[in-house]
């Protein structure tokens, strides 16, 4: 049995790296940025370029994943023969191989959603560049735990063992608790940090507990989500109430990563206390991380993983797991999303510091996208990844201005920033585009993510009417109008912000003094523009992101079966 | 003794341990108290996986090798969180999570 | 890109290019700014009047020959934009592939595929005096904008974005692309009030923005429940096989399962034969025979798969009138028959056969129940509703038309009143015909709410701003009446109304504006709106009383001017509205609207007696109306004279398509 472990991990190895390549990356990033600073003469320089370089060595690898087989004859040899290393698919079956011997899926989700958060990390970069936060000495530190962070958040994305779940979500987190405290000397840094670290800690212990009952389970007795689920499937252990504590517990913890309610309490107080370029990559890598691997878990006990080539004998089998798995699911993923998001919306009313504000709407917009998930339909997670696209483009260019303003003024107080439309026209108006996008208003592309969320919404109703299943097809009716209430009472703190920096008068101007511009760099302003245009670009061609994301391309294509089953060893009878 | 310990009392002593941490992390002012206590919840899971690991057989290594990450992680993260309380200390003079209320609830 | 296509477009979007040069516009160049914004407004009118010049030559070219003599050519019913876009759709799935015709002025491009929405713009009567109106009024108030002073860049491209808006919704066909549109004038209009407004601007803008945003998020639901109906029966069958063979590429193994599944019914059909023929050789009673179901082909599968599902305002409303005449066949079976029966031989000729149950199942969708038209209609009726302004929905109008700068009330009450009277025809009324129908009473009702209780809103201001306002608020009342006025039972004036209230919205465009104008004109001059305030301004201001005269008169519906032509014909529909439990309804809210009338005589002529009779020392030396005023208000002056005495300038080409949408509604019996 050894032997044909170690058979079999050996072979695969060379695919698994292959597959593995992008993460590789990062760590040699990691590696490479720690180990120049020991070199006297690299000892001073600011790591952001190098930094700045590898991750889009990374993304650069990671698009090359994704579109492996159509690169095959890409003209520069080398690149085509790399490429087409990756398994060209054929039309309808999308790609799916398991690595490190079942450990990680490689499916096309997987592959998107990395993809996703490389090109976002890349965006990070440029911003902490261009704002200046960490500085020389700490610039090695901070990329490093970024890209450490990445890296889990990777892995997470991808894992297809509740270990590697475990692992990738302490990976992602543990440097994003030192990332909130990074401002070592200001106070609320570190109470952030504080905060973080203790909630982070206590959610990732019930969520190993709630892990090691569902695994531990006499009928699973394997971390491996496909044979979870299948286990699940065959022999309806919904019902038993040691698995349901445990995966409430398991959704407890990636709740806590989603800054859901009731796991949200953190998420105010670390944007607040965190350095803005750190809110930025909280609010959209994590949550995305988190959502995916939501998603995968979520629609694999849906029974949606397993039964894709069910042979017909099973069918019903797999129906009825689905169909018990649903009744379950699907009102308490509404009400967890109904609850997140106006909770979101309505804390935020009240907010005056503009970070705590844009963590406040985070929270409202992670509701919506559990909203997607709620179907439990292959559409919604084409839906929730199409929403996390653009909402990458706007969370960014959000808390880019507040850290762009932050260099200006030195403050993040609503109250100072009146009348700021004078001062820094094109802070504000990007600002102001990238909030109406959030806020949902064509012609922006945070309109198009929150129609395609409202039409599987729509689509999921009429299937589950179809199903006979009416109760949860009122559900659904109920989450697109709670979706559009939402949308509405949002309005009302998106357009305070605008309104108290565009249309109220300067203090300035009620003094009669002269109003003084503040010059904003012109990368800065480049930065901006270019996010703004990509939203606006978005909003109005948004077909060929909405294909990618959506069914047709199999992307979300829960294969997560590994071509290589488990090896059950099992030792000999009073042995070791 | 002949006979042998059942899978039960094990899950016990693991549910007890959960619930000594869960409750230390919830009533403890001390940061440190509090971080004792996700040291208790993580060894209350870690003492389920080993003993689902003998009483399991298909799950024999699996879970053995559950725990061993455990234990690793859970190292880390002591880690990293003693560095952040140590900060907290150095900007705030005290390791009591009450003083941490200048970020409005 | 076909040309009309193009010009459509071009007339849309040029204005939001003008506006993404004044962006290099550096400060300082204030003047020239508000030329370059003035420049785009003129260009764009220009761009709609070969759009109009092109749709006119279109209909002379489609005349109706069977007139007799002496009678009006009009055009034929076949130029609506129902009959259009058949005829676009023949020419693209001809097997010729001929290529669609360029001067028809309807014309669609595949946007987004995923949802199939497309960029799909057209003109029809409905559309086209409105266009009209709205460039026309747009360069007007950007001569009115003049007096702007702070942040003019702002303003102008605030204001070119929002002419691209106001376009883009009447020229969309696509709902989509209409929902778009319409949530694009959203942002410049709360801009534009809350940073050029009065005292109370931000309020103001606040309120119109939640006001408006929430009707939208109404019409967004209404929108994606039409979305969601698989109305594979009512497009041409070419599209549901060309889904089908989308469906058939997608699962290659079909095939083979299909020719596996009869090879082996074949079989056994030869298998039952030879034994039915050794038990009639052994003279034993034959075996029974076994019913077996057809066997499913690939085609089938496919078909079972295909959902056709459309943002097409135009199938939309095929689709509406189908459900209505679905409805209405309830206890018919032999017409529910005829009816399924058409359909089946309709795909059947094309090569996608469907069967009774399956077209049966379809009809049972939610589209074609009642409860969902109640509801949908519901929706969209508020969503427009808030934009009329239709009583309760009104109380953001009185605020925003206050503190908007005088050019954005004349754009507000001109043209962007007029989007939900548009939204109404074009829309709720087409697409749920069955529950407009049914509600035509209530929405009557309302309708006569906002007239009367405008027209004594508007008595009891002091504010002269507030009294146009509340003006506007009436007059709107009047446009839905018209739409409204469905009768049930009896004589059918319900044309009538259509066309009078769409009249309406013309003059109420004209007249509005100009009262706006009149009221910013003094208030530059005394700089408050204060009717107790102002006497005698005839004296100093002569000509500006004569203009001011002839515009409040249009307003009051005098005979002559373009305010009494819609007026007229409402009442005229309304008198014959009856329904069943109220025949006598009509009668009633008639003469309610004509009395009306008397009252905003009243309160318009008490204005103007307030305002420009009399003498007052005060305002002796007020400068008279200037040149840029005056070219700002004359062409208002001369649409209102000239609307009223010639009204058939626009009735000849507006009257046979909004008739023709009478026509195809109406002829549904209850």
């Amino acid at each position: 049995m050894n032997e044909t472990l170690a058979n079999e991990l050996t072979t695969s190895l060379s695919a698994d790296v292959r597959g593995f390549m992008p993460e590789l990356v990062l760590c040699f990033a990691i590696v490479f940025m720690l180990l120049i600073r020991l070199m006297p003469r690299y000892d001073r320089v600011h790591m952001g370029w190098i930094a700045l370089v590898l991750a889009g060595l990374a993304l650069t690898v990671s698009c090359l994943q994704w579109r492996g087989f159509h690169w095959a004859d890409f003209p520069v040899p080398g690149v085509g023969a790399y490429a087409a290393m990756f398994d060209p698919r054929q039309e309808d079956t999308p790609i799916s191989i398991s690595l490190f011997g079942g450990m990680l899926v490689y499916d096309n989700f997987s592959v998107f959603i990395k993809m996703f958060l490389y090109a976002f990390i890349t965006l990070v970069v440029v911003l902490t560049l261009m704002s200046k936060v960490p500085d020389k000495e700490d610039s090695a530190d901070f990329y490093v735990l970024l890209f450490g962070s990445t890296i889990g958040m990777a892995i997470m994305a991808s894992s297809n063992h509740l270990l590697m779940v475990f692992i990738g979500i302490e990976m992602a987190s543990l440097p994003s608790y030192a990332l909130a405290g990074f401002l070592k000397g200001r106070r609320q840094s570190s109470e952030a940090a504080l905060k973080y670290v203790v909630y982070g800690g206590g959610a990732s212990g019930v969520m190993l507990y709630g892990i090691s009952l569902v695994v531990g389970h006499v009928d699973i007795g394997s971390g491996y989500l496909p044979n979870i689920v299948q286990a699940i499937a065959e022999k309806n252990l919904l019902g038993s109430p040691l698995m349901v504590l445990g995966t409430t517990f398991i959704l407890a913890g990636i709740g806590f990563k989603l800054a859901a309610f009731p796991f949200h309490f953190w998420c105010p107080d670390v944007f607040e206390g965190a350095a803005a370029e750190v809110g930025a990559f909280l609010s959209v890598a994590s949550k995305g991380a988190a959502l995916a691997l939501l998603a995968r878990i979520v629609l694999g006990i849906g029974g949606l993983g397993s039964n894709l080539d069910t042979p017909a004998a099973n069918q019903q089998a797999a129906y009825d797991s689905w169909s018990r798995a649903v009744d379950y699911l699907v009102p308490f993923l509404s009400i967890f999303a109904i609850v997140t998001t106006t909770f979101g919306n309505f804390a935020a009313y009240s907010q005056t510091n503009l970070k705590r504000l844009l963590a406040y709407s985070t929270i409202a917009h992670a509701g919506f996208m559990i909203m997607g998930l709620a179907t439990m339909t292959r559409d919604g997670a084409g839906a929730v990844l199409f929403y996390l696209v653009t909402y990458l483009f706007m969370n960014l260019g959000a808390f880019a201005v507040v850290a762009f303003m932050r260099n200006l003024t030195g403050q993040e107080d609503l109250s100072y920033f009146r009348g700021f439309v004078y001062r820094a026209p094109i802070l504000v108006i990007t600002l102001g585009v990238f909030l109406m996008s959030l806020l949902g208003m064509p012609p922006f592309a945070g309109f198009m993510a929150k129609f395609q969320i409202f039409a599987v919404l729509f689509d999921s109703a009429h299937m589950y009417e179809r199903e006979g299943k009416t109760f949860l097809s009122w559900n659904m009716y109920g989450l697109v109008v709670a979706g559009g209430l939402n949308t509405v009472i949002s309005l009302f703190y998106y357009v305070r912000v605008l309104k108290v920096m565009a249309l109220e008068r300067t203090l300035e101007e009620v003094e009669s003094r002269p109003i003084e511009t503040k010059h904003v760099p012109i990368a800065q302003a480049v930065y901006l523009t270019a996010l703004a245009l990509v939203i606006l670009v978005l909003g109005i061609l948004w077909n060929p992101l909405s294909q990618a994301s959506s069914n047709e391309e199999g992307v979300n294509n829960f294969r997560a079966a590994p071509t290589a089953p488990p090896v059950a060893v099992k030792l000999k009878a009073g042995g070791p | 003794m002949s006979d042998e310990v059942h899978l039960y009392p094990y899950l016990v002593l693991g549910a007890l341990l959960f619930t000594c941490g869960v409750v230390c992390m919830a009533t403890k002012r001390n940061a440190i108290g509090i971080l004792i206590g996700v040291e208790l919840v993580l060894n209350g899971a870690n003492i389920n996986f080993v003993a689902f690991s003998k009483y399991n057989a298909v799950f024999q290594v699996e879970g053995m090798i559950f725990a061993l990450f455990v234990i690793v992680l859970a190292a880390g993260e002591a880690a990293v969180a003693l560095a952040i309380v140590l900060n907290f200390y150095n900007n705030h003079a005290t390791v009591d999570v009450d003083g941490a209320d200048e970020l409005k609830g | 890109m076909e040309s009309d296509l193009l010009l459509m477009s071009v007339c849309i979007f040029i204005p939001s290019v003008f506006a993404l040069a004044l962006v290099f516009f550096p400060k300082g160049t204030e003047e020239y700014m508000r030329w370059f914004a003035l420049l785009g407004t003129a260009v764009t009118f220009v761009i709609s009047t070969f759009v109009f010049i092109n749709f006119h030559a279109f209909l002379e070219a489609n005349p109706d020959k069977d007139a007799q003599k002496g009678e009006m050519r009009r055009p034929l019913l076949s130029t609506s934009l129902v009959g259009r876009a058949d005829a676009a759709d023949k020419l693209a799935l001809a097997p010729q592939n001929e290529k669609a015709s360029e001067t028809d002025m309807l014309a669609r491009y595949p946007w987004i595929s995923r949802f199939n929405i497309e960029y799909y713009l057209g003109v029809d009567g409905i559309s086209m005096p409105l266009i009209l109106l709205t460039t026309v009024l747009f360069f007007l108030s950007m001569i009115a904008s003049w007096g702007i002073e702070k942040h003019v860049k702002g303003f102008c491209m605030l204001f070119l974005i929002l002419e691209t808006g106001v376009l883009g919704s009447f020229l969309a066909l696509d709902f989509f692309l209409f929902y778009i549109f319409w949530e694009v004038m959203l942002l410049p209009m709360y801009f534009l009030i809350g940073v050029w407004g009065g005292p109370r601007r931000e309020y103001a803008a606040i309120k119109f923005f939640l006001y408006t945003l929430f009707g939208s998020v109404f019409i967004l639901i209404a929108m994606l429940g039409f979305y969601f109906t698989d109305v594979q029966d009512f497009v041409h069958p070419q599209i549901v096989d060309a889904k089908k063979n989308l469906e058939l590429a997608r699962h290659p193994n079909w095939k083979a399962e299909e020719t596996a599944a009869l090879k082996a019914r074949s079989d056994e059909l030869l298998k039952e034969k030879s034994q039915a023929a050794a038990a009639k050789k052994k003279k034993l009673p034959p075996p029974p025979v076994v019913k077996r179901d057809p066997v499913k082909t690939a085609n089938d599968r496919a078909l079972e798969l295909v959902q056709v599902h459309t943002f097409d305002i135009i199938l939309l409303s095929k689709v509406g009138l189908d459900a209505m005449r679905w409805r209405n066949m309830e206890l018919d079976t032999e017409e529910q028959s005829k009816f399924i029966k058409t359909i089946m031989d309709r795909r059947e000729a094309a090569g996608v056969p469907t069967t009774e149950a399956a077209v049966r199942k379809r009809l049972d969708q939610a589209f074609f129940g009642k409860t969902f038209q109640w509801i949908m209609f519901g929706f969209l009726f508020v969503g427009f509703a808030i934009k009329i302004p239709v009583f309760p929905f009104h109380t953001w109008l009185p605020d925003a038309h206050v503190e908007a700068p005088t050019p954005i009330s004349m754009i507000l009450a001109g043209i962007l009143l007029k989007l939900g009277g548009y939204g109404i025809i074009r829309i709720a009324y087409p697409i749920c015909p069955w529950a407009a129908q049914n509600l035509a009473w209530w929405l009557c009702v309302l309708a006569m709410i906002n007239i009367v209780y405008g027209a004594f809103a508007a008595m009891a201001q002091t504010d002269f701003k507030k009294l146009v306002a509340y003006s506007s608020i009436s007059h709107m009342g009047y446009v839905l009446l018209g739409i409204a006025v469905w009768p049930m039972t009896g004589a059918n004036y319900w044309a009538w109304g259509m066309n009078g209230a769409m009249y309406q919205m013309i003059a109420h465009g004209i007249s509005s504006a100009g009262m706006f104008f009149c009221v910013g004109v003094i208030y530059d001059r005394a700089h408050h709106r204060n009717l107790d305030g102002f006497r005698g301004l005839n004296e100093p201001m002569p000509l500006y009383g004569g203009i001011s005269a002839v515009i409040f008169f249009a307003a009051l519906g005098l005979p002559g001017l373009c305010g009494f032509v819609g007026e007229f014909m409402v009442i005229l529909a309304t008198w014959n509205f009856a329904t069943p439990d109220y025949p006598n309804a009509g009668k009633v809210f008639a003469i309610l609207a004509a009395l009306t009338v008397v009252i905003t005589a009243a309160y318009i002529l008490w204005t103007m007696q307030r305002v420009y009779f009399g003498t007052n020392e005060k305002y002796k030396d007020f400068p008279d109306i200037t040149v840029r005023e005056l070219l700002c208000v004359i062409p208002l002056v001369i649409l209102a004279i000239l609307l009223g005495v010639f009204p058939m300038l626009v009735l000849q080409w507006m009257e046979p398509h909004v008739t023709g949408l009478v026509d195809s509604l109406a002829q549904m019996k209850l």
